[in-house]
């Protein structure tokens, strides 16, 4: 199971990898075309997700060592 | 600094400051002739300009978390405290994980105006080469059990390295000749194509990515902290 998840982050963060070397600049008009089919909303999108994902999770993370931090002062 | 970490005001700024770069970067069409807000239209660079607002301050934010960890690892030598060697250490790895997304970022920039996601460059050697040094520190640290040996021979070598490391990045690259904008007879950045509108965007930009490395930062050593806390309690 939990080589599972480790084989599946593994996957997750070399398919992002290799989805970034794919990303070549050939024509400089590639934002324009991006956003003449709306597709920029799409991508702006997405990372404003990531972005949110990441904060949720720091300040989920914040919240669990602030209690722990708690925890441990009164022992 | 320990209360400053906790307090959450800088980063819900640092966050909001990100978005408007990200929705900004890549929102804001290039110049084409008509008046209105627009980036640099410059030939080479083209759409890419828009990394501008993510490579830069990603090496920005790399910087200032090192110069942290170094200013922890002098107070550390003057008055050894476990606390100040965590902050060390913790600002310095968060740091070489930032070097390595500037690194990554930097390469996919290469890619498209080089042609090659490596050249012979002084600033792109002399980054990995600092990395390295880096990467040393953190094997060097892991391999000395003793506690208060560690914390003096890790602040020690981390003087040296910070140093070393600025003039790798810094200082040599603008001895000779180099592809980067501002080293090697280059016109830097702001001198030629980072216009007033650019600005605009570029310095919330670094805020923002500085926030988030120190939130990143602050987390993580408060976690190592407790960690070792509690192997003590449970010893």
């Amino acid at each position: 199971m939990k080589n599972m998840k480790i084989r599946n982050i593994f996957f997750t963060v070399l398919s992002l990898i290799f989805g970034q070397l794919l990303w070549a600049q050939e024509e400089p008009v590639t934002a324009e075309l991006l956003n003449q089919s709306n597709k920029m909303i799409a991508v702006i999108a997405v990372l404003l997700i990531i972005l949110l994902g990441i904060t949720a999770f720091l300040i989920f993370m914040e919240m669990k060592i602030s209690r722990l931090e708690d925890k441990m002062n009164k022992k | 600094m320990e209360r400053f970490l906790k307090q959450f005001w800088w980063k819900i700024i640092g966050i909001g400051l990100l978005m408007f770069a990200i929705v900004s970067g890549l929102w804001i069409p290039l110049y084409q002739g008509v008046e209105g807000l627009s980036f640099p239209n410059l030939p080479i660079l083209n759409e890419s300009i828009r990394n501008l607002l993510f490579h830069v301050p990603m090496w920005f934010s790399m910087v200032f978390l090192l110069l942290l960890s170094f200013i922890y690892s002098i107070a550390y030598l003057g008055t050894p405290d476990r606390m100040k060697d965590n902050y060390a250490v913790g600002f310095a790895q968060v740091g070489v994980l930032f070097g390595a997304l500037g690194i990554f970022t930097g390469m996919v920039w290469a890619k498209s105006t080089w042609g090659a996601f490596w050249t012979n460059d002084p600033k792109l050697n002399g980054a990995a080469i600092g990395m390295l040094i880096y990467f040393a520190y953190l094997i060097l640290r892991s391999s000395v059990e003793d506690e208060m040996k560690r914390g003096k021979l890790a602040a020690s070598y981390n003087i040296f390295a910070f140093n070393i490391y600025i003039a790798f990045i810094f200082v040599i690259p603008r001895l000779t000749d180099s592809l980067h904008p501002g080293n090697g007879g280059n016109p830097a950045f702001s001198s030629y194509d980072l216009d007033n509108t650019l600005r605009l965007f570029f310095y919330p930009a670094s805020l923002g990515w500085i926030a988030l490395s120190m939130w990143i930062s602050s987390i993580w050593i408060r976690y190592n902290f407790l960690t070792q806390e509690y192997e003590e309690y449970e010893d």
